[in-house]
């Protein structure tokens, strides 16, 4: 199939885009990489009258670390962060992650902040986002606000963006001194879509390595999860 | 001959993979029922803390 007919902004900076984001808020879609928006163009499950596209506005296309994290902006291209967060090493969780975010030439394209805005429920940078408590810097016309860990997930494929606003940037943090990371899934067969798994932070002493932890799930629910009661455990039986 | 009592931190991890499976919320549906999920979740939480903790000690001891 492909998609219906709509009209396409390429605008230079930031300020033009939430211009023509204010105008026509619901609207509109943001293509910050396409990997997930375009399908869905084809397929008519999304059909916005107008489509900005980010890809022109080189303002938002960093990697930068900053307090004690990173800092991604719109159009950072997984692969990038994929790059920066290995030679960085502050949160290996992120590498491993965007390793398991379909293959090579997808993440060439996509970028990490459209993934999160996507707010696929089964995929892996919403996910992470999430586990890490990460901080989403959200803008509009009118200003800006930020939205930490799940708040900005509200259900499957939707997330708590006004219509008028857009996600220009997202924090994760460092992992602690000492800490334990992982990623484990469950693959599915080839041509099948469905797929579980979880991301993984643990956090441990410099002397003891069970004293609190963080763990995310995607794919059990209609937004990426935390495991609060198992977080609980872990941490009573950290300090027992 | 009775097993040997697990070592606490596996027990740990056991207790958490377990209030983990609580996450699922998903149905039955064509892909998987919910038993299987919530199986899953706890195998996987389990194969992810001990990957975990051993990283842990790896970076601790650098």
């Amino acid at each position: 199939m492909k998609p219906a007919v709509f009209d396409y902004a390429r605008p230079q900076t930031l300020a033009e885009a939430l211009a023509l984001r204010g105008q026509h808020g619901s609207d509109s879609a943001v293509l910050a990489g396409g990997q997930s928006l375009m399908p869905m163009l084809n397929l008519r499950l999304a059909r916005p009258e107008m489509l900005i596209d980010l890809g022109a506005a080189r303002e938002l296309a960093y990697v930068r670390p900053r307090d004690g994290g990173v800092a991604v902006g719109a159009m950072a291209r997984q692969r990038d962060v994929e790059l920066a967060a290995q030679a960085d090493g502050g949160n290996p969780l992120i590498a491993e992650t965007l390793r398991h975010v379909a293959h090579g030439v997808v993440r060439n394209r996509g970028t990490v902040c459209g993934s999160i805005a996507h707010a696929d429920a089964a995929a892996e940078l919403p996910t992470l986002f999430t586990t890490l408590g990460g901080v989403a810097r959200v803008a509009s016309a009118a200003g800006e606000r930020t939205v930490t860990g799940a708040d900005l997930f509200a259900f499957h494929l939707t997330s708590t963006l006004e219509p008028d606003e857009l996600l220009r940037e997202v924090w994760l943090p460092d992992l602690e001194p000492g800490a334990g990371w992982a990623f484990t899934a469950v693959r599915p067969p080839p041509r099948r879509l469905r797929a579980r798994g979880r991301v993984r932070r643990r956090r441990a002493g410099r002397r003891r390595h069970d004293r609190a932890g963080a763990a995310g799930y995607r794919g059990v629910a209609p937004t990426p999860v935390r495991a609060d009661a198992a977080e609980r455990a872990l941490a009573g039986a950290a300090a027992a | 001959m009775p097993s040997p009592a697990p070592p606490p931190r596996s027990a740990a991890y056991a207790e958490a993979a377990r209030l983990a499976e609580d996450v699922v919320e998903a149905p039955d549906d064509i892909a998987a029922s919910q038993a299987f999920r919530r199986h899953l979740v706890n195998r996987l939480t389990q194969r992810a803390l001990r990957t975990a903790g051993q990283r842990a000690r790896e970076r601790s001891e650098r």
